[in-house]
């Protein structure tokens, strides 16, 4: 007896690995345009022993990659009310309402995400600092940033997400300032090079500009 | 100077065709208080306003409303002053205040002029104020006789599809972007046709300052003086007190500056804008030569690189329209001339060529439907059927009123001037400087293009419970010795091996202390073999935005190339380089395939 749980545990894990490699298959299909047999994939691994939370996630992020906004969050509010303390699906469709121009309820998601959100705070931290500034609340966005910079200072990520922003609102010199503290942490950073181009040619400073596009082709052509 | 003038203001004579004399200012109800001044004042005006309407004269309009605005002290609440006044200030761009004056004077008397409400659209577009503008030109034939409406429909439709371009071009990402010239060359007077010169650093324009025409004297038919040629020296990024291009080029007639050569030693320059000649400079301070005639019933001219093509301007007598034409070269001389084709060239005035360098690129103005209103600076591209439909360079550029005589600096494929009569400037034409907005526009950083949560959280649903779980310590796989490693580097039929041995954290490029002995050994290997030299090459999968894992695989064989050479190997004989998922080793699709396309290569380049 004991002999044949043991056969039944190992044939179910092997059959869980199966359908987790399904998953994957699933998301690098939908990327290619691939969306049914994407879905087909996830289907198998359905049919395999994957969570079914799981399974209604990979679902909305399928559909996500389609454009397809409502099903993505039809399925990323059913992966939620199976695991109603699991951060990822609100992030998910916090980034879809986002799409469809709901930002009060993606500030809903993002701030339910970020109180669950655990050793990844500073990533959805940084991404509702992004939402913030989409929304034109620039104030709520540079505290996030703030926040952001304060966890990790040598994080170039949140000097290129302030200087964006920036840009947005035609406030050229400031963000050449923020692409430049981007690049003093992260000298290699190809964003930062090309964004802080753009910045200064809107500043007319064209051998500034000039001499950080050719770093930008100098570290692309690497 | 006729020509000269009808070119210069077609727009407005479009617009000045409807310019009326009515209403008329009556001295019994204007003087409230006698004042001789005052209505010396208006007559002086009345006498300009009614040569600018009939003979569409911006200078007749100019002098006009310097006198009108002199008539405000004794009565600023009198509506048909304040629509003469508002109207002149139209025609000279000054629409901040014409908007003022033509909406006061709507307010003091309701049907003060039939179109009144034109004009204050005409302001409004003049101002990029599209969308109000176009409220009022829907609005403005409702109010006017049947007649009247028939005359003014052409052109409020014109104006409206203008407007239309407007709303359309302030959502588009900008193309170009332009600025005023720094220094002493724009004043209150016109300023046209800025071509750049390399051999003296010099921006050669039209001018009709009063200091410094040779036909100062003259008052021409516009009551402004006749364009010159004048030259401002380059410093600083600014440009010095402009001088006269000298006799040789500027007679009494208008002269303008059409096209100037790479070397800057000769110019092209229309005169009378019926005629283009050419004159040579021989070296920085010699004057210009005197001219030779080279294309007549012509206004501007633009060659190709290598010259083997013309454009050039002309006047259409029979549709009375301004065309763009070319001609190629045979042998010594040019061709017969042929338009540039039905895309290019409408119903309305095209203008003003110019080549960029490499030749499939021509811009131009044009005062059509593609335009926001006046004339605006347009693109067309050489395809395999012919030239494109125009393209509005776009807001960044063009505003409601005109925008015109774009010329790239020689040899420059971005940097240009052009002139406008924008708000803004000092008076009327003033020349700026233009930046073509052709590299990639703003790029997003890293984070979050991670598009979902798992991706940040890769243990995600490994664990099948949303979880974060402890992530398995990698088993290093065979140590390599310095001889097996050797021995693999020479052998492998590719020239390159995978550093087996080598970790980093999880988007990360801080070498792992569990890397430190393969990196050992590979370093030992140049101490057998000092002329080595290899590549170090960083790989990821496909997961995450293309430019940061580049940028990914970049900082990890940076960090290797360091190691190395905090090791004793010379700089020279490492190379690093970070090819991110280009050269994937495994399919992407599976997570055993990802993690063999994760790795650090290292590749034999000399030995």
């Amino acid at each position: 007896m004991k002999y044949k749980l043991y056969i039944l545990a190992v044939l179910i894990a092997a059959s869980v690995t199966q359908a987790l490699a399904q998953i994957d298959n699933s998301v690098a299909l939908a990327r290619q345009g691939k969306y049914d047999e994407a879905l087909q994939c996830i289907k198998s691994a359905e049919n395999q022993g994957i969570e079914p939370k799981t399974a209604k996630y990979f679902y909305g992020c399928v559909y996500y990659l389609q454009g397809n906004w409502q099903k993505a969050l039809d399925y990323y509010t059913e992966a939620i009310n199976l695991a109603p303390d699991d951060w990822h699906p609100y992030f998910d469709r916090a980034n879809t309402y986002i799409r469809q121009n709901k930002f009060a309820l993606a500030m809903q998601d993002i701030n339910k995400a970020l109180n669950l959100s655990g050793d990844h705070y500073f990533d959805v931290l940084n991404a509702r600092g992004v939402m913030y500034g989409k929304s034109g609340r620039y104030k709520k966005a540079m505290d996030d940033f703030n926040a952001c910079i304060a966890m990790q200072p040598s994080n170039p990520d949140t000097y290129i997400n302030v200087g964006n922003m920036l840009m947005q609102q035609k406030k050229y010199a400031e963000a050449e300032e923020q692409y430049t503290k981007a690049i003093e942490v992260d000298a290699n950073s190809i964003a930062a090079y090309n964004n802080r181009a753009n910045a200064r040619e809107m500043l007319f400073d064209l051998d500034g500009a000039q001499e950080d596009f050719d770093k930008y082709n100098q570290l692309i052509m690497r | 100077m006729k020509r000269f003038l009808i070119i210069i203001t077609t727009i407005l004579i479009a617009a000045t065709a409807f310019a009326q004399e009515k209403p008329k200012i009556k001295k019994s109800e204007f003087l409230v208080v006698p004042s001789a001044e005052a209505w010396k004042n208006v007559k002086r005006g009345n006498k300009y306003y009614k040569k600018g309407c009939r003979k569409n004269r911006v200078g007749a309009f100019r002098l006009a409303a310097s006198y009108y605005a002199n008539a405000l002290d004794a009565n600023d609440s009198y509506a048909p002053l304040l629509y003469r006044l508002g109207v002149s200030e139209v025609m000279i761009s000054d629409d901040r205040h014409a908007m003022r004056h033509l909406d006061d004077a709507a307010s003091l008397a309701l049907n003060v002029a039939e179109d009144c409400q034109y004009w204050l659209a005409v302001s409004k577009q003049h101002l990029n104020m599209f969308k109000q503008a176009k409220r009022d030109f829907d609005e403005c034939t409702s109010s006017m006789p049947s007649k009247t409406k028939e005359r003014f429909a052409k052109d409020v439709d014109l104006r409206i599809s203008q407007c239309d371009n407007g709303i359309r071009l302030a959502n588009a990402t900008e193309m170009a972007k332009s600025q005023p010239i720094k220094g002493f060359i724009n004043s209150n007077m016109p300023e046209i046709a800025p071509v750049f010169c390399n051999m003296d650093s010099s921006l050669y324009f039209g001018g009709k300052r009063r200091d410094g025409n040779v036909a100062r004297r003259k008052r021409g038919k516009d009551y402004d003086p006749a364009s010159d040629i004048f030259a401002a020296k380059a410093s600083n990024g600014s440009f010095d007190e402009p001088k006269n291009g000298g006799k040789n080029i500027n007679k009494k007639k208008s002269e303008t500056p059409a096209f100037m050569t790479l070397s800057g030693g000769k110019i092209f320059f229309a005169r009378k804008d019926k005629k283009i000649f050419f004159s040579h400079k021989k070296t920085i301070n010699s004057r210009w030569l005197k001219p030779e005639k080279f294309i007549t019933k012509a206004s501007s001219v633009s060659f190709s690189e290598d010259s083997s093509m013309v454009v050039f301007t002309v006047f259409n007598g029979k549709d009375k329209r301004n065309d763009i034409y070319f001609c190629k070269r045979l042998g010594k001389k040019y061709g017969n001339a042929k338009s540039l084709g039905d895309k290019i060239n409408t119903q309305y005035d095209e203008m003003w060529p110019c080549f960029a360098p490499g030749d499939t690129v021509i811009y131009f103005a044009s005062n059509g439907a593609g335009s926001v209103g006046g004339y605006d600076i347009m693109k067309t591209v050489f395809r395999e059927d012919g030239w494109s439909e125009s393209e509005n360079l776009g807001l960044g550029i063009n505003t409601g009123t005109d925008e015109n005589y774009f010329q790239l600096a020689p040899g420059e494929t971005r940097i240009g001037y052009c002139s406008s009569k924008r708000e803004g400037g000092k008076g009327d034409y003033d020349i700026y400087k233009v930046l073509l907005m052709i590299r990639p526009q703003v790029i997003f950083p890293p984070l979050p293009p991670r598009e979902f949560a798992f991706e940040y959280d890769r243990r995600y649903y490994a664990s099948g419970d949303g979880k974060p779980k402890e992530k398995p310590i990698e088993k290093p796989r065979d140590n390599d010795s310095t001889a097996m490693l050797l021995k693999r580097l020479t052998e492998d039929p590719s020239g390159k091996i995978v550093l087996n041995n080598v970790f980093f954290d999880t988007d990360r490029s801080d070498l792992r202390p569990e890397s430190y002995n393969e990196l050992n050994h590979l370093a030992q290997v140049f101490e057998q073999y000092p002329d080595l030299v290899i590549e170090v090459s960083g790989h990821t999968d496909n997961l995450g935005s293309r430019d940061h894992n580049i940028s990914l695989s970049q900082q990890r064989a940076n960090a290797v190339r360091d190691y190395l050479i905090s090791n004793g190997v010379g700089e020279e004989q490492v190379v690093a380089k970070g090819y991110g998922p280009d050269q994937p080793r495994d399919t992407n699709a599976t997570p055993q395939g990802r993690q063999n396309n994760r790795r650090v290569e290292a590749k034999i380049l000399k030995k």
